[in-house]
């Protein structure tokens, strides 16, 4: 169901500038770089939705979390310059921007980073929201103890700080309106932080003091290629999800919680697109469907066709319509992990994944892993064991078959910023190991149990952070 | 305990009533005080003080105990006709012939507000709100659409007509008044601007009134199904392409504008001496997909302009991928038919995207400026 509440958006930015931002993601780019111009992508998306929304930054570095003030602006030129001037720690002490304890310049950060501090950076941020929303803080105090603002006689009672206050009898009336346009306006935006997470190796980030309010927060998890004994990717990816659906259900907003190789820019541009999701009119992340590959989707038929063909029968409504044979691709769960998943056409597994209908009867022994999208079972093992089910589904959307079509088209559309190795056609699912959701969060179970504690609104996004995760199944 | 102070809020004609309520919560018995933004208002000075009034306060401790908040309400609106009574003594006192008649035909119009203020230029303004009747039946499922859409029950409010007759030396009351349409919240943000009847010198509002309603009338009925449209084309979009990442039926550019009628022209976009009106914004409604091409990320917005449905929906491909003025390219010839129902817009528009896209996305390959990752 399309919801169509809509308000506009502060969202602030929680970039990462770990050393290992520095560590070059693909040709030429560093995995800063590449989570600028994810950045820089959403933001000039987010702003041909709505013009009010605004932007800030935060920096995070060794184990605290410091905000841009400058930054916060619905600017969009004036923000990507802000952007723009970002550098991993290391570079960053040197040309003094940003203060840093440094170490070495291609280690990580030896301290766990605290998100404790990612909740004190955006305190202003949190503040000035809710100043907005009640002129006064004695305003607001009053609020909490004396009730509601109560609507009587065609307008509204509500507590005042002063007895009294300096009547607004003589203000022309164009100000007056102006102000109250600019004050509703103001009222009306939400905040939500993105955290763009970049450290792969231990300590694992943490939570050094109890927070009593949460933190409407989504997460990408930008990271090393996993690999035992290497990195602990596994293990930080495992803290943040507990982290951020701890804080985020504390603030009664369901996060999405993603993650990709840094040399996988095709997936990291993607998943920075689903973050776009509006907060008032998403989905839980468990329900999004992968997004729908407009060159495997077969044409529609029109619905004026369909009236020609059978004459007489009424002329299908939009909740009639047949869905086309894409739909089946998406409409079922995503049963590919993405580490599985090259970005190349020339992939069978990740033709398969994109492709054809999934095949569910994986769901129950994973192998590919699950990634952060959300749901089991690996349909690029299926596809790697048997080759010839990518084959048919291809030829069920009437497309040439993937071989076939990477040597048409390989060239022109093969990423050449992939990793050396990953555009080998057949790149096998358990070649890597993916990244495991954690089967049970202790926070998040604690957070949903004070979530039912609290209230039916939070418990029931509570349960639906741990339902997301309960269907991740496992490797 | 300290006494507790209220602020009680509401427009009014042009202006913005602020008062303040004033009562002692360890004394409920005691009738609250009430603090005017007018200095000229003082209902409990005047000669003529309403009997009603005085009771309502004297009785104040045996209503109010079993429902504060009723006894509150009715005072204020006591207050409020009595301010009503105040403004209307206040423009009498004029003696202006024009005037004196409209006062005498409020009743008739239903109007409740009236007030005299003072302009920006130094002359003074006689106010006068007035309720249109409209019917509402051809707009209910855009009401719907939008109560879903700010989820909650939305107070009913009416059509207001807003007339300021400038009064003063040098400043004839028979010259045409300055005319507003104040749309509800349903409307003020989904219907086009409507253009108000002009103003003949002879006529009276009495008279206008009617006129006004059934313009309105038919106003209703030829734009709210293409507002709903929109509503519907959101829906069927999502069922081609996924749900939406993001739904704006606001649009992001407000124009502020007002239906005014002066003595010649019908509409005039000024900016409105009333002030306090609300206005509408005839923006687009917009709404973003993602897509993949063959893997590679891609948005698709789609924006529908104030004109829509007459005119096509505005298709943009954005590539995640690439920056710079070759990320972005607007689909044109778009086929498109204003006859067509949601449902078939939405194939339609599904095809015409899968069909362009390769070309869009093979131009943008070739493109030389921006970066691409």
């Amino acid at each position: 169901m399309v919801r169509f509440a809509h308000s506009p958006e502060t969202i602030v930015f929680a970039i990462d500038l770990d050393a290992e931002m520095s560590t070059e993601a693909t040709r030429g780019y560093c995995r800063l770089d590449v989570v600028k111009h994810a950045v820089t992508t959403f933001v000039l998306a987010k702003k041909r939705m709505c013009a009010r929304h605004k932007f800030a930054l935060v920096t995070l570095v060794q184990d605290e979390a410091v905000l841009l003030p400058y930054t916060l602006t619905s600017n969009t030129d004036e923000f990507l310059e802000y952007l723009a001037q970002l550098q991993p720690a290391a570079a960053a002490a040197e040309q003094q921007f940003i203060t840093s304890d440094g170490g070495g310049s291609s280690s990580s950060s030896s301290k766990a980073f605290d998100f404790g501090s990612l909740i004190s950076a955006v305190e202003p941020l949190l503040q000035q929201q809710q100043q907005q929303c009640w002129p006064q803080p004695q305003q607001q105090q009053q609020q909490q103890h004396h009730g509601e603002m109560l609507h009587v006689a065609g307008g509204t009672l509500t507590p005042a700080p002063a007895l009294l206050s300096a009547p607004a009898a003589t203000t022309s009336s164009s100000s007056s309106s102006r102000i109250q346009q600019q004050q509703q306006q103001q009222q009306q935006h939400s905040l939500r932080v993105i955290l763009l997470y970049a450290r792969s190796q231990l300590p694992a980030p943490e939570l050094r003091s109890q927070q009593q309010r949460g933190l409407a927060m989504d997460c990408l998890y930008v990271h090393s290629k996993p690999q035992a004994g290497v990195n602990a990717a596994q293990e930080v990816y495992g803290a943040l999800e507990e982290l951020v659906d701890g804080l985020g259900v504390r603030a009664g907003h369901a996060p999405f919680i993603y993650e990709a190789t840094a040399g996988r820019i095709m997936k990291l541009l993607s998943c920075m697109a689903l973050l776009l999701a509006h907060p008032q009119q998403r989905q839980p992340q468990a329900d999004t469907q992968p997004p729908l590959d407009i060159s495997a989707a077969p044409v529609m038929q029109l619905p004026s066709d369909l009236a020609n063909l059978a004459s007489g029968l009424p002329i299908m409504t939009a909740s009639r319509l047949p869905a086309p044979a894409a739909a089946s691709a998406w409409a079922k769960p995503l049963v590919v992990s993405d580490d599985t998943v090259t970005d190349t056409v020339s992939d069978a597994a990740a033709v398969s994944a994109w492709g054809s209908p999934a095949t569910a009867a994986a769901g129950g022994g994973s192998t590919g892993g699950a990634g952060a999208w959300g749901d089991a079972a690996a349909a690029a093992a299926a596809a790697a064991a048997g080759g010839g089910s990518s084959k048919d589904a291809a030829a069920a959307w009437g497309r040439p078959a993937p071989s076939a079509a990477a040597a048409a088209a390989g060239s022109a559309w093969s990423d050449p910023w992939d990793e050396a190795g990953a555009n080998t056609p057949g790149f096998a699912a358990g070649s890597l190991p993916a990244l495991q959701p954690t089967q049970s969060s202790p926070a998040a179970a604690a957070a949903a149990a004070a979530g039912a504690a609290a209230g039916s609104s939070n418990g029931t996004k509570a349960a639906t952070v741990t339902a997301r995760r309960a269907s991740k199944g496992s490797l | 305990m300290e006494a507790r102070c209220l602020v009680y809020k509401r427009q009014y004609a042009n202006r913005s009533l602020q008062w303040h309520v004033v009562h002692d919560p360890c004394n409920p018995q005691q009738a609250p005080d009430v603090v005017f933004d007018d200095v000229t208002f003082n209902p409990l000075l005047d000669p003529l003080i309403s009997t009603e009034l005085v009771q309502m306060l004297s009785s104040w401790g045996s209503t109010s105990s079993s429902n504060p908040t009723s006894s509150l309400t009715a005072m204020l609106e006591l207050l409020l006709s009595l301010y009503m009574q105040h403004q209307k003594e206040k423009i009498a006192a004029l003696q202006d012939d024009r005037l004196l008649f409209e006062l005498a035909m409020l009743e008739d119009l239903g109007c409740s507000e009236v007030l005299l203020s003072a302009a920006a230029d130094g002359s003074q303004q006689a106010c006068f709100s007035i309720p249109v009747e409209a019917d509402l039946a051809p707009a209910q499922r855009l009401i719907d659409c939008l109560q879903q859409q700010q989820q909650q029950q939305q107070e009913r409010q009416p059509f207001m007509l807003h007339v300021a007759f400038r009064v003063g030396r040098g400043v004839s009351s028979h010259a045409a008044p300055e005319l507003q349409l104040q749309y509800p919240h349903f409307a003020e943000q989904q219907l086009p601007p409507l253009s108000l009847p002009s103003w003949d010198p002879q006529t009276s509002l009495v008279e206008y009134v009617p006129h006004l309603a059934e313009r309105l009338n038919k106003h209703l009925q030829d734009s709210c199904p293409a507002a709903v449209l929109r509503f519907d084309l959101v829906k069927a979009l999502a069922g081609v392409f996924g749900h939406p990442l993001e739904v704006n039926m606001q649009g992001s550019s407000a124009v502020k504008g007002s239906a005014a009628a002066g003595s010649s022209s019908s509409f005039a976009g000024t900016s409105s001496s009333m002030g306090r009106a609300k206005t509408f914004s005839s923006s687009s409604s917009s709404a973003v997909f993602q897509l993949q091409f063959d893997q590679q990320p891609l948005l698709l917005f789609v924006e529908m302009p104030p004109s829509f449905p007459a005119e096509a929906p505005l298709l943009l491909l954005q590539s995640m991928r690439r920056m710079g003025p070759d990320s972005c390219a607007a689909l044109s010839n778009i086929p498109w038919s204003p006859r067509w129902d949601a449902a078939e817009m939405a194939a339609r528009l599904f095809n015409f995207v899968k069909q362009q896209a390769p070309g869009i996305l093979k131009d943008m390959e070739g493109g030389s400026s921006g970066a691409a990752l």
